[in-house]
């Protein structure tokens, strides 16, 4: 059995200007100890797709309006509130983006890594300051004894970030999912990050779920990725397939713009138009306005289906199905 | 690291702390307050003379630095012969349990109020906030008024009265500062950590917005005995025999144009008690608030 199934998962936003499919039928799923990777654009639905897997999506703007999301065979769309309370956390995880606020400045960082665990374990006194300062070193904290006495302000953004990723992963969850974990740090931390998080990984056999718009980061860190794009997934496949064998004209685009240091390239191409907005998209394939490989058989009203194009690799693109 | 405190008031440079974590705390304010409360504790057993009792031969005697007056009574006796000096002292106890009680009532309650209708929005919100928009929208010394006649007057009226009255500036002023705090990561980080909705509110955002709850109290401590002094001085207060400040500044109104220190000192008393609450509070604005401290 997966450990995740997502099937067509729809998140929309009822918005005065009509509603925002953030999350328009994304289905994939995830093995244990699988990376996935999903990259896309800024506002793809990336985050949303994380967001509804937490059931954390922000109410009553928008809803998660259909679909099944299985972890472990189990439905998280049909538990309540206070099951999924206890879900959190526990079984699946969450790393944000921006560690700079991710803490909480009127706590100190002991506080913040027991919360969790007072929560789901129910520890108290030195048991849990034991487990705080066992999760502190999981992380590869120096000193954590001192460090859980110390406020988030005193701490850097990679030690920060540190801390987020201890709170997380505190009570073991299966499943992690990290949100642009390293978009806000500098390079050199970057690399500490994705490399400790490799490291738990082969450590606690976690699975993870790992957003960016950085393909050099997915080369490193990912199995598997799904390229999104207006609230869909527009391809799918083993990572060292999707670098070599991109399929779909906009992955193909993505794949173009990267800045290689190997090779001397002239101007690095780009993607002309912009994305549609999510509140009209059309019918069709909503990447044929900005195509440079649309053509007649692209029918416009209707959205492309997903065809195999290789083993565990599909793509949803009409140039596929004339054949 | 944190900048030097701008000095807002003449009394505050007078005299001052340069350094520490006492740095710019209004000195002279700080002392008028603590003597206040500590003559609301101890009015009874510091007050030369009764407070009630009427001793007719010793009627408008004037203060000690006008002719005829004298040390016996330093501020003078009013026209029932009662020292005014110790009516002062005696009558700062209901003032100071008024303003504690409704700044624990209405102060507490607004603040939890708008805590949660910040926190969860939607239709509680609505109903929370348009509760509030009505009873700020009556002119609070007619509802005051109002409810101290129809359940008749007394201390715990006056309480009730002002605290129904005060909890809507609270819950007004915390629900905006929840809105703001309720979208920082933290508070994120805490539901994906599984976090119950009570616990969030309570351990993430009640101490992240209490600077301002802590301000609004001190700034509105002020504003009550001025509302209570008022309540009394128009006869819907705390009723006589105890001797408010209100109700010793009604006295006197009649006698104002000649023997005006028995509405004076009351007066003064009061203003300056208030006066020093303001001052207070903008000094705790002034460290508390994480706005000014950042740099």
């Amino acid at each position: 059995m997966n450990l995740l199934e997502v099937k067509d998962l729809r998140t929309h936003f009822f918005t005065r200007w009509g509603t925002v499919k953030a999350v328009d039928g994304v289905t994939f799923s995830l093995k244990e100890r699988e990376t996935l990777g999903i990259v896309g654009e800024s506002g793809c639905g990336k985050s949303m797709t994380c967001l509804s897997l937490m059931r954390l999506v922000p109410e009553p703007a928008g809803r998660i309006v259909g679909g099944q999301i299985l972890l472990r065979g189990e439905d998280l769309l049909k538990k309540t509130e206070k099951e999924m309370r206890r879900i959190r956390g526990a079984k699946l995880s969450m790393i944000l983006q921006d560690p700079m606020t991710s803490l909480n400045p009127v706590f100190t960082i002991g506080d913040q890594i027991k919360e969790a665990i007072t929560i789901h374990r129910g520890l108290k006194g030195r048991s849990l300051w034991e487990r705080a300062v066992e999760v502190l070193k999981m992380v590869r904290i120096s000193s954590p004894e001192q460090r859980l006495r110390n406020w988030p302000h005193q701490l850097s953004g990679g030690m920060r970030q540190r801390v987020v990723g201890a709170i997380s992963l505190s009570c073991e969850p299966g499943l992690l999912i990290a949100d642009e974990p390293t978009t806000s740090l500098d390079a050199t931390i970057q690399v500490q990050i994705l490399h400790l998080l490799r490291t738990l990984q082969e450590e606690s056999g976690l699975a993870l779920i790992f957003v960016t718009h950085d393909l050099g980061i997915v080369a490193r860190m990912c199995n598997r990725v799904a390229v999104m794009y207006a609230g869909k997934i527009v391809e799918m496949a083993e990572v060292r397939d999707l670098f070599n064998h991109p399929a779909h004209p906009y992955t193909q685009g993505l794949m173009r713009a990267i800045p290689r240091i190997d090779k001397k390239v002239g101007r690095l191409t780009s993607i002309a138009g912009e994305p549609p907005r999510l509140h009209q998209v059309p019918p069709g394939c909503a990447f044929a306005s900005r195509c440079s490989s649309v053509r007649d058989y692209c029918r416009p009203d209707q959205y492309p289906p997903r065809f195999e194009v290789g083993r565990d690799h599909w793509i949803s693109c009409w140039k596929y199905a004339k054949g | 690291m944190i900048p030097p405190i701008k000095n807002l008031s003449p009394l505050r440079s007078w005299i001052q702390f340069k350094t520490g974590p006492l740095r710019g705390f209004p000195i002279i304010p700080g002392f008028i307050i603590f003597l206040f409360v500590f003559t609301a504790f101890f009015g009874e057993i510091l007050a030369p003379y009764s407070a009630t009792e009427l001793n007719l031969p010793d009627k408008f005697i004037p203060p000690f630095f006008q002719a005829n007056g004298s040390m016996s009574h330093p501020l003078g006796t009013d026209m029932l012969g009662r020292d005014i000096l110790s009516r002062i002292i005696v009558g700062a106890a209901p003032s100071l349990i008024v303003a504690l009680t409704v700044v624990i009532l209405g102060g507490v309650g607004g603040s939890a109020l708008g805590i949660i209708s910040g926190y969860y929005g939607g239709k509680v919100d609505v109903v929370l906030m348009r509760a509030a928009d009505a009873t700020l929208s009556f002119p609070i010394i007619l509802v005051a008024m109002l409810l101290a006649v129809t359940l008749g007057p007394s201390i715990r009226n006056v309480i009730l009265a002002i605290s129904i009255i005060i909890w809507a500036r609270y819950a007004r002023v915390v629900r905006g500062e929840v809105l703001s705090v309720r979208e920082r990561d933290f508070v994120a980080l805490a539901k994906v950590a599984g976090a119950s909705g009570p616990r969030i509110m309570f351990r993430h955002i009640f101490p992240n917005v209490m600077h301002t709850i802590l301000v609004m109290i001190t700034l509105q401590v002020g504003f009550i005995i001025v509302l209570e002094a008022t309540l009394s001085f128009l006869g819907a207060g705390i009723p006589p025999p105890t001797p408010v400040w209100g109700s010793l500044i009604a006295e006197g109104k009649m006698y104002i144009a000649g023997e005006w220190w028995i509405s004076f000192f009351p007066g003064l008393s009061l203003a300056l008690v208030v006066l020093s609450f303001n001052m207070l509070g903008d000094w705790l604005r002034e460290v508390l608030d994480p706005k000014l401290r950042q740099v």
